[in-house]
């Protein structure tokens, strides 16, 4: 098949998002059985037409999201369909083009906006990416194939973590919660650094520390947030600059292994985070809601209660308020248990989110259905797809 | 003759008459040994000149003949692009079309003049569209249904059923099957099978429901858009089936009532007195009444035209169709 995905940038960046990450890595998977090119969102390619390790890279267009050129960029590959990887509500016009278009959509609320369910009447196929996002679009009436996110084989526990804690200034007897994520107001994060007080609060005989991987001074300003809390000498966070740069991949490994849990306490259409972290041995917290929670396998981390309800975001969905001393609770219960044990539970969780397993039993099989119904070839009354090169 | 292939360009598993009509024809043709390779045309979509362009010269595989299912809403306006660059690229390889629609004067004369042979389904198209075409009718699948009791019971229905089936649009006269029933049948459902094309509903839709509450209240069922699962115990439920359409040039959900040996009443436009024996037809609201009235009494004169339906799907089973489209090739190549 040839397929077009429309996501950001998968390799013009230095600092790839989450969605960029695993656009590339679809590509890698799959791209020995189909023709795969790209074009990245939010201008990210105003080189026009390359080749970057064997994927064509179309132009961005002028419109934040492309869709002002994924029409012509889709007829001049002579794509057979379209995946996006982003949140639904950017697409204002790609309901309306002639493409077979295939949504790979993160639902991260429950209800869902209509404004969602609208867009996908007219997907060709829908793929989900997490239990809840599936079960969720069901509940509305649109099917759809679950495919989650896959991680890395870099993504490892490594043997010496003390290392890795040195590399980022951590002493070896601090117990690190850990966040990473963007700083965006839907993630919550002041009531991560309010968790991390009280499970300090909860352990006084425990250095406990927070460690926010995220740009502190963006959206939501967290350094007064965290001088609120007197949490300034308990708190670690990189270098603005450093993390708009990015560190490369293997940094990031070793900045889960420094950490003791990773913590989520937003909602999420999938949580990459929560997967590398696993992946790394390092137990999760996340919200008993969305699709973070779905991370949370047996005996590799806690869900947290959720208390309220907000609607205060920018894109006006329906948000958990966790219970902060049920999740610092759940954390002391961590800083308790058997670390070596809880590892390997957390490395046998991850086993399942690995890309090969992924593109193998999810990404291949789908793609080869959808590839009879794009061109289908009847031969003595049976179904199969045509190859494109016949022409 | 030896095996040959075919490209369809046509809509296809998605939900649109066209897009039925092929997959029915497609699986036939294969069994009449054919490979028959199917060019997806978006059925939605503003289509743009490149759309089409593309469409006809980088999508089509080598093939033996190339066969359009042509509808005016799926080219709007495209088709001076597309068949003008089809003709270009395809060489001296046939085109044949299927215009499932006629009579809009220059679509019609473009498709003719790019075209080594043009099918309609029906003598009142061969006769509106104005050149020289084939007719090759509209197949039938000849299908079983479940038996009544059970598929009533399944979809909750007690006594006497009339179903409208497909599509529900502006054309379709449900309005008067709804008066009809509401105010003449007042024992009688009404079971309206079907939906719309990306929705559940639409406004007409809602509009038809608050009709139907203040004057058949109780007595229309609505089931939306059905899998073709569905469709024996629709067709099994169904004492007759209603098609009220007041214009067409040819009808899939009519042809599968046929198909499914129900006994028809169906209002006398062209395409439906064609098939006069298969069914019964009606002119006036008052016909509608009458008719209605004798075959639900009456159940030897519906045995009578489920008999006649039963007949016409075996003479027109997508086999023997198949067949017809194959000596058409045959013809060209």
């Amino acid at each position: 098949m040839r397929l077009m995905i429309l996501t950001d940038a998968m390799v013009v960046k230095t600092k790839p998002t989450a969605y960029g990450k695993v656009a590339f890595n679809i590509f890698k998977g799959i791209k020995d059985r189909h023709q795969v090119a790209h074009q990245p969102m939010l201008g990210s390619n105003k080189l026009g037409l390359f080749t970057y390790s064997d994927l064509l890279v179309y132009p961005s267009g002028d419109a934040e999201f492309g869709e002002d050129v994924i029409e012509r960029n889709c007829l001049h590959l002579n794509a057979d369909a379209v995946l996006t990887l982003k949140d639904l509500y950017v697409f204002s016009s790609m309901m309306q083009l002639p493409l077979e278009w295939i949504p790979y959509c993160p639902i991260d609320s429950s209800p869902i906006s209509p404004g969602i369910i609208e867009r996908l009447k007219y997907a060709f196929k829908v793929v989900s990416m997490s239990e809840f996002g599936y079960k969720e679009l069901k509940k509305e009436g649109v099917e759809s194939t679950l495919i989650p996110h896959g991680v890395g084989d870099e993504y490892r526990m490594l043997e010496d973590r003390a290392l890795c804690r040195r590399r980022f200034h951590i002493k070896p007897d601090e117990f690190v919660i850990g966040f990473v994520g963007l700083n965006r107001m839907r993630k919550m994060i002041p009531r991560v650094i309010q968790v991390m007080t009280a499970v300090r609060e909860l352990n006084p005989d425990v250095d406990v520390t927070g460690f926010l991987w995220t740009d502190v001074d963006k959206e939501v300003p967290l350094k007064p947030i965290i001088l609120s809390h007197g949490m300034n000498e308990h708190i670690h966070w990189p270098n603005p600059e450093m993390y708009k740069q990015g560190i490369p991949e293997n940094l990031m490994v070793e900045l889960y292994n420094a950490f003791d849990c990773t913590i989520c306490l937003g909602c999420e259409g999938f949580w990459m985070p929560g997967i590398e972290s696993l992946a790394t041995g390092t137990p999760i917290v996340a919200p008993d809601y969305a699709a973070a929670a779905d991370r949370v396998g047996r005996g590799c981390g806690y869900k947290v209660k959720v208390k309220d309800w907000t609607y205060n975001n920018p894109v006006g969905v329906r948000q958990p308020i966790v219970d902060i001393m049920d999740a610092a609770r759940k954390i002391t219960k961590i800083i308790n248990g058997d670390p070596e044990k809880t590892a390997r539970r957390c490395l046998n969780e991850a086993k399942k989110y690995r890309w090969s397993k992924i593109i193998e039993k999810d990404w291949l099989p789908f793609l080869e259905s959808a590839e009879v119904e794009l061109r289908p070839l009847y031969r003595a009354g049976e179904l199969i797809a045509w190859d494109q090169e016949i022409g | 003759m030896s095996k040959i292939s075919v490209a369809i360009v046509t809509p296809i598993f998605c939900r649109c008459g066209i897009s039925t009509y092929s997959e029915a024809l497609a699986p036939a043709l294969s069994q009449q040994d054919a490979d028959v390779y199917i060019v997806r045309l978006k059925r939605l979509g503003q289509k743009s000149i490149q759309y089409f362009e593309t469409l006809a010269t980088r999508r089509i595989p080598k093939v033996d003949i190339v066969h359009i299912q042509h509808e005016y809403g799926l080219y709007r306006g495209g088709e001076g692009a597309f068949y003008s660059r089809l003709r270009q690229s395809l060489g001296s390889t046939p085109i044949v079309t299927t215009m499932h629609g006629v009579a809009s004067p220059i679509p019609d004369e473009i498709v003719f003049n790019n075209s080594d042979a043009v099918i309609v389904h029906n003598e009142f198209c061969r006769e509106r569209f104005i050149h020289d075409c084939e007719v090759i009718p509209h197949g039938v699948h000849p299908s079983e249904t479940v038996p009544m009791k059970e598929a009533k019971e399944k979809l909750g229905l007690d006594g006497p059923v009339v179903t409208v089936f497909g599509f529900i649009g502006p054309y379709k006269g449900y309005e008067e099957a709804i008066r009809t029933i509401g105010l003449e049948f007042p024992d009688v459902t009404l079971l309206a099978a079907g939906g719309w094309h990306v929705d559940l509903e639409t406004t007409y839709i809602q509009r038809l429901k608050m009709v139907a509450d203040q004057i058949a209240p109780g007595q229309v069922k609505w089931t939306g858009w059905m899998d073709r699962e569905e469709l024996p115990t629709i067709f099994g439920a169904s004492d007759v089936m209603l098609y009220c359409n007041r214009y067409g040039t040819e009808s899939g959900s009519l042809l599968t009532s046929i198909g499914y040996g129900r006994c028809v009443l169906a209002r006398a436009i062209p395409l439906v007195r064609e098939k006069e024996g298969a069914l019964k037809t009606f002119k006036t609201d008052a016909d509608l009444i009458l008719g209605l009235e004798e075959l639900l009494q009456n159940p030897e004169l519906r045995h009578k035209y489920e008999e006649g339906a039963r007949k016409y799907a075996e003479a027109n089973s997508w086999d023997r169709i198949a067949e017809k489209h194959m000596n058409l090739y045959g013809e060209l190549l």
